[in-house]
């Protein structure tokens, strides 16, 4: 029976979910994750210290040996997922999801240390006592995962249109889908944390000492936390990066007019940060200069935002006494982590109306 | 070397498949929709928790009072088993929302004019299948010898009454019948001028969305979808490409999973004075039973210069 539960509990179902793990990455990838450049290096990144972090043994100390800092550890994560699940993500705004994610981080640390990873530990390395405690966890876990996400999914979807559209907006990668998942990846741990007695002294490990491994991993995570405040920081001060082309439209142009296209992509901040671009055509004839296309107000937005919300300050196309052709796009992109930092953004284009290119962009 | 399993070990892991596959059934991506078998496909699920249940004297729900240690281990143990396999199941379900997108996205349903919804009711079901069937779901396959006495008539000495919970398929079955039957249609419309960027020349154009829906989700829906323009003289709705059409009359994938809609008609007529009239008609049945049915009607009136008579 043992075998057969061990079999199917840790091997199986585990090498089956790395492989789905995998492929919905995969597919997530192709859907177009890989246009978030940065993005996609960094969570590349926190999966290998997920693994060197995992891989190098821990001890909770004095401090997260004692009942109360354990429950205290639980009840900052549970706070935190709560303030997460509610705070509003995507377009709109962001509010503290980035401060939260953080804290989350080192709270799954220090959770991982407090109970010695035992919840998701292989069977050879916990002793009956651990083995008969997490079972317990697992079970009250599931029965608590189990009323949360049915009775939330289910109300949400009967009660209203609305709290249906909040459910369908949660589902797509919204904060109460990621609080979900973590739920199913941690809500064991935290029960383990929450159950396990006070540790007598006597059981109270010393320090690990510091390998090579737990070094590495120690560097790890302090990179995985620093870099995103770094770049963040960074925001202001990263020079713009332009790059541009004006081309000739021949089938566009007859005897009275003239067009050329006009693309320009200005990229701001390192890794955190947005491009700003221009796409258009604009024509002249030497009466005037004239929009053809790309200078509405709906040609006016950012891509590839990463880290940064992008709000625009100014959309404005007009065409002067003189018949030049002026537009303007101006866009603050503010730090998702940091709302206080942020960087203008504008770009402009101005054509006369003998098709002179005055500035661009 | 491996024992060969017992007879009731061997029923009680082909009602574990049946259920799979019936839960499977469930969240596949084809077909896209269930067409009204959603509720049977539901009652056949709860009818095998509850044969589950009894094969396994109930013991994934029962007290920890009533349990002796070999059984409360058991227990605990197999929800153990049961969180990873729930995790495991939804990235399956992720996975067959992936797939179903992406089939979408080739069939054309991608650009639809009202954004599908992520879960459907399906969905909704197969979820709560996992949460409260699965620790069921893995005793029954994992216990190599009946469980000895059933842990909720342990006490006492009173005869179980295991089967009693199968008192649940026709108790849910009236229950969704009475709220597809009686319950009020839910309705909702929206308008947005803006959807799509779409523009016309020498005329005026907005978006209208409406839905009605029986069943509290666990029903069909009726939806109307329509680009209404206006130029002064008349008003129309705008036909172009039937796969991009902003103009639809159709029942959409994961709208009516557990009744069917039947009789769909959409017309338009334009009366003397330019105004539009736009008609959704169409009958939602019940999958079980075919004497409980909802009429559905959704108009929307449109004069030449734009102003909305009428709509829902």
């Amino acid at each position: 029976m043992t075998n057969r539960l061990d079999r199917v509990s840790t091997l199986t179902i585990q090498r089956v979910t790395a492989a789905l793990v995998i492929l919905i990455v995969a597919f997530w990838f192709l859907a177009g994750i890989w246009f978030f450049e940065f993005s996609s290096l960094y969570l590349v990144f926190i999966i290998v210290t997920i693994l060197v972090v995992r891989s190098v043994p821990v001890q909770p100390g004095v401090w997260l040996g004692r009942r109360p800092v354990r429950r205290g550890l639980v009840g900052v994560i549970t706070l935190a997922l709560v303030l997460g699940s509610l705070s509003p993500y995507g377009p709109n705004g962001v509010g503290a999801v980035p401060f939260l994610s953080l804290i989350l981080a080192l709270c799954f640390i220090l959770l991982g240390r407090a109970t010695k990873r035992v919840a998701s530990a292989p069977d050879a390395m916990v002793d009956e006592r651990e083995e008969s405690l997490r079972n317990r966890a697992h079970r009250i876990a599931y029965m608590i995962f189990a009323a949360l996400a049915a009775g939330t999914i289910l109300v949400a979807y009967v009660a209203t249109a609305d709290s249906r559209a909040w459910l369908d907006n949660s589902l797509k990668f919204g904060t109460p889908f990621i609080t979900f998942f973590l739920l199913l990846f941690f809500l064991p741990a935290m029960v383990l944390a929450w159950l396990e007695p006070d540790r007598p002294s006597s059981e109270l490990a010393p320090r690990l000492p510091a390998t090579r491994g737990a070094r590495l991993a120690m560097s790890m995570v302090a990179v995985a936390l620093l870099l995103p405040i770094a770049l963040t920081l960074a925001l202001p001060f990263a020079p713009l990066r332009t790059t541009m082309k004006i081309v000739a439209e021949p089938e566009q142009t007859t005897a009275a007019m003239s067009c050329k296209y006009f693309e320009a992509r200005t990229r701001a901040g390192f890794g955190y940060g947005a491009v700003i671009p221009i796409s258009a055509e604009a024509c002249w004839d030497g009466h005037k200069a004239f929009e053809n296309w790309g200078l509405n107000q709906s040609d006016c937005h950012s891509f590839g935002s990463e880290g940064t919300i992008g709000s625009t300050i100014t959309c404005s196309r007009t065409t002067d006494a003189d018949g030049t052709l002026h537009f303007l796009y101006r866009v603050r992109l503010r730090s998702a982590i940091l709302p206080f930092v942020f960087k203008d953004v504008a770009m402009t284009l101005i054509l006369a109306r003998d098709g002179r290119v005055v500035a661009f962009p | 070397m491996r024992n060969a399993l017992s007879f009731g070990q061997l029923v009680r892991r082909a009602v574990v498949v049946v259920t799979a596959l019936t839960w499977l059934l469930m969240i596949a991506t084809f077909p896209r929709s269930l067409n009204g078998l959603g509720m049977p496909l539901t009652l056949c699920l709860v009818a095998l928790d509850v044969v589950l249940g009894a094969l396994t004297g109930w013991l994934a729900f029962a007290r920890s009072a009533s349990l002796d240690e070999r059984q409360a281990a058991l227990r605990d143990r197999t929800y153990r088993a049961a969180f990873r396999l729930v995790l495991l199941s939804v990235l399956v379900m992720i996975l067959a929302l992936f797939i179903g997108s992406i089939v979408d996205s080739y069939t054309g349903i991608h650009s639809q004019p009202q954004p599908q919804p992520v879960l459907g009711a399906r969905w909704i079901v197969a979820l709560l299948e996992l949460l409260i069937a699965l620790p069921t779901a893995v005793i029954a396959w994992l216990q190599p010898e009946p469980v000895d006495g059933n842990p909720m008539t342990a006490r006492g000495g009173r005869r179980a009454l295991p089967w009693v919970p199968m008192l649940a398929v026709p108790a849910l079955a009236a229950l969704w019948l009475l709220a597809v039957g009686t319950l009020p249609v839910r309705a909702s419309t929206t308008r947005d001028d803006s959807l799509h960027d779409f523009s016309m020349s020498n005329a005026t154009c907005g978006h209208f969305s409406g839905s009605q829906e029986a069943g509290y989700g666990f029903g069909a829906q009726v939806r109307l979808d329509v680009e209404a323009c206006w130029d002064g003289k008349h008003a129309f709705a705008f036909r172009e490409d039937p796969m991009t059409d902003l103009t639809r009359c159709e029942v959409p994938a994961g709208t009516a999973d557990f009744a069917r809609v039947s009789g769909l008609t959409c017309t338009e007529r334009t009366d003397a004075n330019g105004t539009m009239f736009y008609t959704v008609r169409a009958k939602i049945e019940s999958g079980l039973t075919s004497t409980v049915t909802r009429d559905v009607v959704m108009e929307l009136v449109v004069t030449r210069d734009g102003r909305v008579l009428a709509f829902g």
